[in-house]
């Protein structure tokens, strides 16, 4: 086992442990604590049982899972980042509505 | 009919009294939206015989002028008009901007820079053109100047806009956009604009423009 082997296990499943205990203390949603697991999970096993990435190569060609796998986590991030951009749009407007409730209320008042 | 303005504000104490009083012969209440001013913004305003409403934390031009339309239906507004709070508008010009609005014609008016020639900085001058374009290719409005500050709205248009967004340079833009999805008609009148050493200092940079610019892209991209 390689030393990159070793701190790709390290860390990913430090991270996952992490993500399950997010999870049990309600920090995270079912669909987002999944979506953690699959992830970290799989690089865990590509990183204990290399061979898989063999049958990836023959799904898809010759050398062709790394693109892949480049490509998927390019469009990962930027789909992760669009919605947590739209989400913090959508909580700016939220605390607007609520100091514009409060503006309204206290008329004259600093 | 009473005509209500609207000014929204943010540290602008040493304005404020100013265009407080020119305003009044203009229209029945002057409204001041202290955006979370730091300053005497808002006791300058009260005592200079304005209502006023204050966000207890800064939201943006977007979300004083979202606050403003509101407190001004409250108050019984049939027409309002929005003014920036550093001088830059002349109050005289109020009634020709209203015109439309009180005969009928449309539900908003925005006071154009560009309709007429005038001494603008360079800055601006190719500045605001883009923020047309861009306004026009994102929302599919034409608009001879779409971060204009001088408007006014007839009591439905306000009672139809719904203002959140944060920054200056978006916040015209959305505007425009509202009233497109909200059918509202529209007309552009033109003004005159004044720019004193104080008005520019706060003018805009470019970096809140690039800023001004993805916001733009991603209300386009997420609605």
């Amino acid at each position: 086992m390689t030393l990159i082997q070793i701190l790709a296990i390290f860390l990913a499943s430090s991270i996952l442990i992490k993500t399950i205990f997010d999870f049990k203390k309600n920090k995270i949603t079912l669909p987002v604590f999944l979506l953690w697991v699959i992830l970290w999970s799989a690089i865990i096993v590509v990183a204990v049982l290399p061979q898989v990435t063999v049958f990836l190569d023959k799904l898809l060609g010759k050398g062709r899972a790394f693109d892949a796998i480049i490509y998927f986590s390019i469009f990962f991030i930027f789909y992760i980042l669009f919605k947590i951009v739209t989400r913090l749009e959508k909580i700016e407007a939220n605390i607007t509505t609520i100091i514009r409730e409060i503006a309204l209320r206290d008329k004259d008042k600093k | 009919m009473k005509v209500i303005a609207i000014i929204p504000a943010f540290n602008e104490e040493r304005t404020i009294e100013a265009v407080i009083s020119k305003l009044k012969q203009y229209v029945d209440d002057v409204i001041v939206i202290d955006d979370g001013s730091r300053d005497q913004t808002s006791q300058v305003a009260l005592q200079n015989g304005a209502k006023v409403y204050c966000h207890v934390i800064n939201r943006g031009l977007g979300g004083a002028l979202g606050t403003g339309l509101k407190a001004a239906l409250l108050n019984g507004a049939d027409v309002i008009v929005t003014l920036d709070a550093d001088e830059q508008h002349d109050p005289a010009e109020i009634p020709k901007l209203i015109k439309p609005i009180i005969e009928g014609e449309v539900d908003a008016v925005i006071g154009s820079r560009f309709l007429i020639r005038q001494p603008m900085p360079l800055f601006r001058r190719m500045g605001i053109p883009f923020f047309n374009f861009i306004t026009f290719l994102l929302f599919g409005i034409k608009s001879t100047d779409s971060q204009s500050g001088m408007r006014a709205f007839s009591k439905k248009a306000a009672q139809n806009l719904e203002i959140y967004a944060r920054g200056v340079l978006e916040a015209s833009p959305e505007i425009l956009r509202q009233i497109k999805i909200h059918k509202l008609k529209l007309k552009e009148v033109p003004i005159k604009s004044i720019y004193t050493p104080y008005s520019l200092s706060k003018g805009q940079r470019f970096s809140p423009g690039l800023k001004a610019l993805i916001k733009l892209l991603i209300l386009k991209l997420s609605k």
